[in-house]
């Protein structure tokens, strides 16, 4: 032990200068690591806390047998439950009879209400829940002027007179909800003695359930199977909860994973790239020590030490500069995203983070640890002795499983998911095996290419192959790291061109349904009147599903010609915009994976009594921010068109709210049973969430890009010592600085385009499954991406390799000779 | 019978048929041809020939560096050729010195410190202390501090063997350990191998071109194009 640790502190004091370099790659790998550890995990669990928000708790359930949710009150997952009532009704001015009563939309909250996040008032008035007590009732905005009412005022709702306390502007677990009407808050007792359950059925009840720190799922789930025979029966966690906003919540926390899982990975690709091609200059030390007596396990020790002692404090330096970010970062983000990121590192982060980054740094610098056992002290003689015997290493085997299940536990930990993990470690197995494939194929084939007619070119070639050769290393190092970033990139492009925030804006924020078939024509004329443009109009019909002969659920379901604007097909050909004469279907993706139906396969309707047994002839796959209301499942026209149907519509509605105003009015007053909504806020709330995100994926993404490089320039700044004795020879010979440039500039130059061609080969295929099978996300190449990044790869590997080398061409060669 | 008993049990070195080839680009070229040899304990024993005739090859043979191609290798009660990597290595650090031709000193190490190593690595006793006489000996006193690239290539020699000495090893290997020296200094180095082998009984093989030095020696073996071609034992 004293051996091994004096001598690792020799080395690493005798050659400090090298190792200068060993150690800044090892701190950029180890501290990227860990710094951009911390700081994903912050936004994830800013991401987790905005998810929470969507549903104000970890689970809401929604079912007829309330009684059976009494038993789980006491349950050791659940910390806390509170019922809210939800239902529409009239409200109108208490002092004025004659005042048009108007629809709200009520919620009836107990004490505890929200389990998270907060009501947010105008005026910055805090609220409690004493505001409610007695007949209090807080509003929004838009009552007070549809109703010309103020704080103060009394409305009724029910037999019951109401006080407003105050005005709401924004609470938790509202958003992308829905409504047609302004919501209003109540307390839950004075719901229930205001006589409204008197709206029987059309009461919708909620338990919300506040469970212990991951519990959620496990609740849900509990509550799903005890709950089964209930038909109406709604179980959402906050992590499993339908609507687009949640969705891609969910999708952005897997991303922020993967995010994780690539800057371990990048960090330990480079510490292993470092690490070998620092054992590799000190093969000729391994070989004496052998020489001297010095066992394996000396040997191994006094380099282990070495690596675990650069880790750790590479790692510190990693968090001290995570801290640095983080001070920094606030200030730039806070401005742009919506919501709340905690930027402390703590100390358990910091731990974890430091725990994790050595781990890594232990798994991949192993390999070429290993391979001390394998140098020869016959390496004192004869510097390339090759590594005799082809003997099955068993040690090896094993430490190369132990490493693959060591990635796999801490991909899966990472992520979160053992499917994650897999399909990336996988991935990474894959495109190592690919590498090393291609290194040695290349060497082979340089190997056989004849005499090259120029002197440089075929020095350049040389030490491609010859012995000791860097090849397999850098093509390893930047062809992995191409790989992951350009995977990032794809998938990062892939994710956040689903977010398309923008689309929110343009499409239709104004929405109609219950227009009587008679109503069609005046509805649209007087839209297109006041909106400037023709809005769209949608069939709805209500019909049952027929499932192995048996009458099934309902579905609403819709009729046209044409594909819209906001979907794309993504399996089978959408029809012509003819009608057919035999039924033809087109069904969103979630039905088609819900119900496992592909192209091909049919549905069948009871439509007034006469079944209706329609083919899939496409699947869509449909922007979840358009409001509309029957997109599920549309048949080709030619079907439909007779059988008894209302009309919804939506259409882009003036921005100034006096125009806007306007058309609800007047589409009020002429058409009293059409129900309208308004999403103004609602898309305007979701708007800032889903832009916040992008703006945060996008800034974490160009971070870990940015440690890609960082980690990939040391990696091959490291290699440069192999060309350290050959130039210092040259030199001797006569060549000049530009002819070994030339020479350094061909080496790399072959290394950079063949990594950043198989790297962004690979990038595809497994961009392709992330997106298929862990963020469940439609998939569209990005063949410019792709090209970029071979060409910044090429670039980038030439250019370091030639920069590196600038020193080596600068010194003096006696100065290399006598050390080597 | 009583005698070949003796013999037998004293006997440091056998090579029995010991070769070995090695491939050159597709060919095989065999280095050493089936060596036969006996170096009893004690023996000071000079191996000289031509440039390329093997010499190197057979020490670092002998030194368990390499494995041979065919034929076995004895060393103090132990056949080598069985032995593990690291076995071998522990056999190295108890028992053998080796010299080498280019002293292949640590480039990260301090000439001090390069003595040590081989006494740290068994564990031995008053390393530091031992260390440092050794570098009085050899007379870089004042350079221990030093890298091996700031000293002289005949201060590295003097360097790597004192190395050689340090852990007291009862074989010592030396190839060409005074080649690089001037005569002087080459004798004291001499001096001090000689000495190590009358007094502590330590057998020497040592390679050299000089004859007057191989003149010196018990026994002389002469090696051309990998095989003995004489073997001269002198009679006291
Ligand atoms: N690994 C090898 N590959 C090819 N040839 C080798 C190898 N090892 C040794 N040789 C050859 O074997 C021969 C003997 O080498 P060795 O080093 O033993 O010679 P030597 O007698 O010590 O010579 P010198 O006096 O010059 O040191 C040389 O011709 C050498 O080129
Ligand atoms: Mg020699």
């Amino acid at each position: 032990m004293n051996f091994i640790l004096n001598m690792a502190w020799r080395e690493m004091r005798a050659s400090w200068h090298r190792l200068l370099l060993f150690f800044l790659c090892i701190a950029i790998g180890v501290g990227s690591m860990v710094g951009l550890r911390s700081l994903i995990q912050s936004i994830k669990a800013a991401i987790k806390s905005e998810a929470r928000l969507l549903i104000a708790a970890d689970v809401d359930v929604q079912t007829e047998s309330m009684a059976v949710l009494e038993r789980y009150f006491n349950s050791p997952l659940v910390v806390d439950h509170t019922e809210k009532l939800e239902f529409g009704t009239l409200v109108r001015s208490a002092a004025d009879p004659n005042a048009v009563p108007r629809l709200v939309w009520l919620t009836a909250v107990q004490q505890q209400y929200p389990l998270y996040g907060e009501v947010r008032l105008v005026d910055g008035q805090h609220y409690d829940h004493s505001m409610l007590k007695y007949r209090g009732v807080l509003v929004r905005p838009k009552l007070l002027i549809q109703h010309n009412l103020k704080v103060g005022d009394e409305i009724k709702i029910g037999r019951l007179n109401f006080t407003i306390r105050g005005v709401i502007q924004k609470e938790p677990g509202q958003m992308m909800h829905f409504r047609p009407a302004p919501r209003v808050l109540v307390d839950y007792n004075d719901a229930l003695a205001a006589g409204l359950t008197d709206f029987g059925s059309r009461v919708q009840r909620t338990m919300l359930f506040k469970t212990l720190e991951g519990q959620e799922e496990t609740l849900a789930r509990q509550l799903r199977r005890e709950l089964r025979t209930d038909r109406s029966l709604r179980v959402n966690s906050f992590r499993n909860r339908e609507g687009p906003l949640s969705e891609q919540l969910a999708q952005v926390e897997n991303y922020l994973s993967l995010l994780g899982l690539v800057i371990l990975a990048l960090g330990g690709i480079g510490i292993s790239s470092v690490t070998r091609v620092f054992i590799q200059q000190k093969m000729k030390t391994i070989a004496i020590l052998k020489c001297l007596g010095g066992e394996n396990r000396h040997v191994l020790g006094a380099y282990l030490a070495q690596v675990l002692a650069l880790g750790l404090t590479g790692g510190l330096l990693g968090l001290a500069l995570a801290r640095i970010v983080t001070i920094g970062l606030p200030k730039y983000l806070a401005d742009r995203i919506s919501f709340d990121i905690e930027y402390g590192v703590t100390w358990q982060a910091a731990l974890q983070g430091l725990g994790a980054g050595i781990l890594v740094a232990l798994l991949f610098s192993l390999p070429p640890l290993l391979e001390i056992r394998r140098v020869k002290p016959i390496l004192v003689l004869r510097k390339d002795t090759a590594a005799s015997g082809r003997r099955v290493d068993w040690l090896r085997l094993v430490a190369g499983l132990l490493i693959l299940m060591g990635l796999f536990a801490l991909a899966a930990w990472q992520a979160g998911s053992f499917k994650i993990g897999g399909i990336f470690l996988g991935g990474l197995v894959a495109t190592s095996c690919m590498l090393s494939l291609a290194g040695a194929a290349l060497i082979r084939l340089l190997r056989r290419v004849g005499h090259l007619p120029s002197f440089v070119l075929r020095q350049g070639v040389n030490s491609l192959y010859r012995p000791g050769n860097q090849t397999s290393v850098i093509l390893f190092a930047v062809g992995l790291a191409v790989f992951f970033v350009v995977t990032i990139y794809l998938v990062q492009i892939n994710m956040l061109s689903e977010f398309n925030y923008n689309s929110i804006l343009v499409t239709h924020d104004l929405g109609m349904i219950d227009i009587q078939k008679d109503q069609q024509a005046e509805v649209e004329a007087v839209l297109t009147r006041l909106a400037g443009e023709a809005p769209t109009m949608i069939p709805m019909l209500r019909l049952r599903m027929v499932r192995r002969g048996r009458p099934g659920q309902e579905w609403w379901v819709s009729y046209r010609p044409n594909l819209e604007e906001y979907e794309k097909v993504t399996a089978g050909r959408f029809w012509e915009p003819t009608p057919s004469p035999d039924p033809e279907i087109s069904i969103e993706d979630h039905i088609s994976r819900d119900f496992q139906l592909g192209v091909g396969d049919t549905m069948t309707f009871d439509v007034l009594g006469r079944q209706i047994t329609a083919r899939i002839t496409s699947i869509r796959h449909a922007n979840r921010y358009v409001w509309n209301p029957v997109n599920s499942i549309i048949f080709r026209p030619g079907a439909l068109e007779d059988a008894p149907q209302r009309i919804a519509a939506h259409i882009k509605g003036p921005v100034p709210a006096g125009p806007r105003a306007q058309i609800m009015r007047e589409i009020a007053d002429r058409f009293p049973n059409v129900i309208v909504y308004d999403f103004v806020e609602t898309f305007e709330a979701a708007r800032g969430v889903v832009r916040s995100i992008s703006i945060v994926v996008t800034f974490v993404g160009g971070f870990v890009f940015l440690c890609g490089v960082l980690i990939l320039v040391g990696s091959i700044a490291m290699t440069k010592f192999h060309r350290l004795y050959e130039a210092a020879i040259l030199k001797t010979l006569g060549a000049t600085r530009r002819l070994i440039i030339l020479i350094t500039l061909i080496e790399y130059g072959v290394l950079g385009l063949l990594a950043g061609v198989i790297g962004s080969a690979a990038a595809i295929a497994l961009s392709w499954a992330i997106n298929k099978y862990a963020l469940e996300l439609a998939w569209q190449p990005l063949p410019s991406v792709n090209l970029i990044g071979v060409a910044a790869t090429l670039l980038l590997v030439t250019a370091v390799g030639v920069l590196s080398s600038l020193d080596v061409m600068m010194k003096k060669p006696l100065d290399i000779l006598r050390t080597e | 019978m009583r005698r070949g008993f003796y013999y037998y049990i004293s006997i440091m070195i056998r090579l029995t048929n010991v070769s070995k080839t090695v491939m050159s680009g597709s060919e095989k070229l065999t280095i050493l041809h089936a060596v036969d040899m006996f170096i009893p304990r004690g023996q000071f024993v000079a191996v000289v020939g031509p440039s390329g005739s093997g010499k190197s090859t057979m020490l670092s043979l002998v030194a368990g560096l390499d494995a041979p191609t065919t034929g076995d290798i004895f060393l103090d009660g132990e056949y080598i050729n069985r032995l593990s990597e690291d076995e071998l290595a522990r056999l190295r650090g108890a028992k053998v010195g080796f010299i080498f031709q280019s002293f292949h000193l640590i480039p990260s190490l301090t000439a001090y410190e390069n003595i040590l190593v081989p006494m740290e690595i068994m564990k031995l006793q008053q390393a530091r202390a031992r260390a440092q006489k050794l570098l009085d000996e050899i007379g870089l006193h004042e350079r221990g501090h030093h890298y091996p690239s700031q000293l002289s290539g005949g201060e590295q020699q003097r360097v790597a063997i004192a190395r050689a000495f340090s852990n007291d090893p009862a074989i010592l290997l030396a190839d060409e350990p005074t080649g690089n020296l001037d005569s002087k200094n080459g004798m004291h180095v001499f001096e001090l191998l000689v000495k190590l082998n009358r007094e502590r009984g330590t057998t020497l093989l040592l390679v050299t071109h000089e004859h007057a030095l191989a003149e010196q020696a018990d026994r002389i073996i002469s090696l051309n194009e990998g095989r003995i071609v004489e073997d001269l034992q002198k009679e006291n």
